[in-house]
């Protein structure tokens, strides 16, 4: 459960790999869809210069992203807690049953209520991944050891001091898995909800570019996707690290 | 008196764990609970940490009748309970901060166990005797007049549980803590017991309740002739003879 922490040269020889598989692909494929690792990147640099399109882009989607998991958070994980601590198996029937739905197809209704801005962009992938973290958490909360309850109510603790000294802290380990996997998937969504309606943002970026045929552009916004998505994962390792330090203890 | 158990019984559905169990602790006094696996020490513990109900009977505590979450009573479980997120000195705290209190008899109640040094560590980096020395000291943190112990020593290896028993008698003999141990280890029962109370297979009646002369004396002919009077009881009440 406990995250490692990564030096210089784990990403150094990450990135190599990734560069070296990249090339050898496009060399093999040779097609112009999929193009050689020194023009995507050109054109990527080119992106980011100060006042550089992609920068502005990938400040909007860094904004939806991060807000909606800061808003499937503060929802997500008291309901969660509540529901595997005290709730009954209809609250466990209902979340299964509203897990599966695809929640894309409510993008209609949604742009309808909520207009064609940010707004609409971030409850469509907080109404995904609110569901992620909910059933995550849910499942820990309702996996903790009885005896440690047992034991801050042998202290003459009550429900209170039970979600506070123990549900919570040991479910927070499963928080961040949670937002690990949540963070795929808003990315994911978040390409989705940016192809159409919005000229900002890193989905409406590439979808753009690819209209164009401009291959090289295109690739520079999915590496400034996949920039976000990990100074995200970097974020959370070391918000894990600060807040679970008796895990990196244990290792 | 401390406690005053009379014709108390616990039945949980069918199953009888307890039947009309009686004695009476007097203050400042400890008092060892022996009996066979299953012959309801642990439910007896429960009962009198205010943790289940009697079926009939009555029990006081304090001068009053039992009930749950008594400020003065600690009670103190098998499995250590220490939470593996808190540093040892905020383990032996947390009773304090639930009480909302000041949490400044932590560090008391740690040099009191001797594991002051410790005080920044987690839990795991612990041995199995320190663990039971931090949760002890996060009951006496509370200052009870009334502590419960479940089988304290039991996971220990043999020289660390004699270590702890003598740790144990000595911050009794100082603090006059009243005292109520469940054991299944008749030396254990009486090297601490005062009183030794020893309980029949299910459903667990008085098969004996025996003042001690012997206590924290293990080489005095005195405690290994309690210990064969105890042994006899635990015997007569397993084999149903009592």
């Amino acid at each position: 459960m406990a995250v490692r922490k990564y030096r210089w040269y784990h990403y150094a020889i990450a990135l190599a790999i990734l560069a070296a598989g990249w090339e050898v692909l496009a060399r093999a494929l040779d097609v112009a869809a999929f193009p050689r690792l020194g023009a995507a990147l050109s054109s990527f640099i080119e992106g980011v210069r100060p006042g550089g399109e992609l920068v502005e882009h990938f400040l909007a989607s860094t904004y939806r992203v991060l807000a909606s998991t800061v808003i499937s958070l503060a929802l997500g994980v008291p309901l969660g807690l509540y529901l595997g601590r005290s709730g009954g198996p209809i609250g466990a029937v209902l979340v299964y049953l509203t897990y599966p739905v695809p929640k894309v197809v409510f993008l209609p209704v949604i742009m309808v209520l909520l207009g064609i801005g940010d707004t609409s962009k971030i409850f469509l992938i907080t109404l995904i991944i609110f569901f992620q973290i909910l059933v995550t958490v849910k499942d820990a909360a309702a996996s903790v050891p009885s005896g440690l309850i047992r034991s801050v109510q042998s202290l003459g603790g009550g429900e209170w001091a039970i979600y506070r000294h123990v549900i919570l802290p040991a479910t927070l380990p499963a928080i961040f898995t949670a937002l690990r996997l949540s963070t795929g998937t808003a990315i994911a969504v978040l390409f989705f909800a940016e192809t159409y309606a919005t000229r900002t943002g890193l989905g409406s970026f590439v979808w753009d570019a690819l209209s164009r045929l401009a291959y090289d552009t295109m690739f520079a916004g999915v590496m400034a996707m996949a920039l976000m998505g990990f100074g995200f994962y970097v974020l959370l390792d070391a918000t894990e690290r600060l807040l679970c330090p008796w895990a990196e203890a244990q290792r | 008196m401390m406690i005053t158990a009379r014709h108390v019984s616990y039945a949980y559905k069918e199953t009888v764990a307890l039947r009309d169990v009686s004695f009476d602790l007097p203050m400042g006094e400890t008092l060892a609970v022996v009996g066979p696996s299953g012959c309801g020490k642990t439910t007896l513990l429960s009962l009198l940490a205010g943790l289940l109900p009697v079926t009939s009977g009555a029990i006081a505590v304090g001068g009053a009748p039992v009930q749950p979450r008594r400020p003065g009573t600690a009670l103190i479980l098998q499995d250590y309970g220490l939470l593996p997120w808190k540093t040892v000195r905020e383990n032996v705290a947390l009773g304090l901060r639930i009480r909302g209190l000041k949490p400044d008899g932590a560090d008391r109640a740690l040099r009191e166990v001797g594991l002051a040094d410790l005080a920044g560590r987690w839990p795991h980096q612990l041995s199995g005797g320190q663990k039971q020395r931090v949760a002890i000291a996060r009951s006496l943190a509370l200052e009870p007049d009334l502590l419960l112990m479940d089988e304290p020593f039991s996971a220990l290896d043999a020289l660390t549980r004699e270590e702890m028993q003598e740790l144990l008698l000595s911050i009794w003999r100082k603090r006059k803590t009243s005292l109520v141990l469940v054991t299944h280890s008749i030396p254990e029962a009486v090297y601490l017991g005062q009183q030794i109370l020893v309980l029949t297979a299910r459903p667990g009646r008085v098969a004996g309740l025996f003042r001690n002369p012997a206590v924290g004396d293990r080489r005095a002919a005195a405690f290994h002739e309690m210990v064969n009077r105890v042994r006899d009881a635990l015997e007569r009440g397993v084999n149903g003879g009592a």
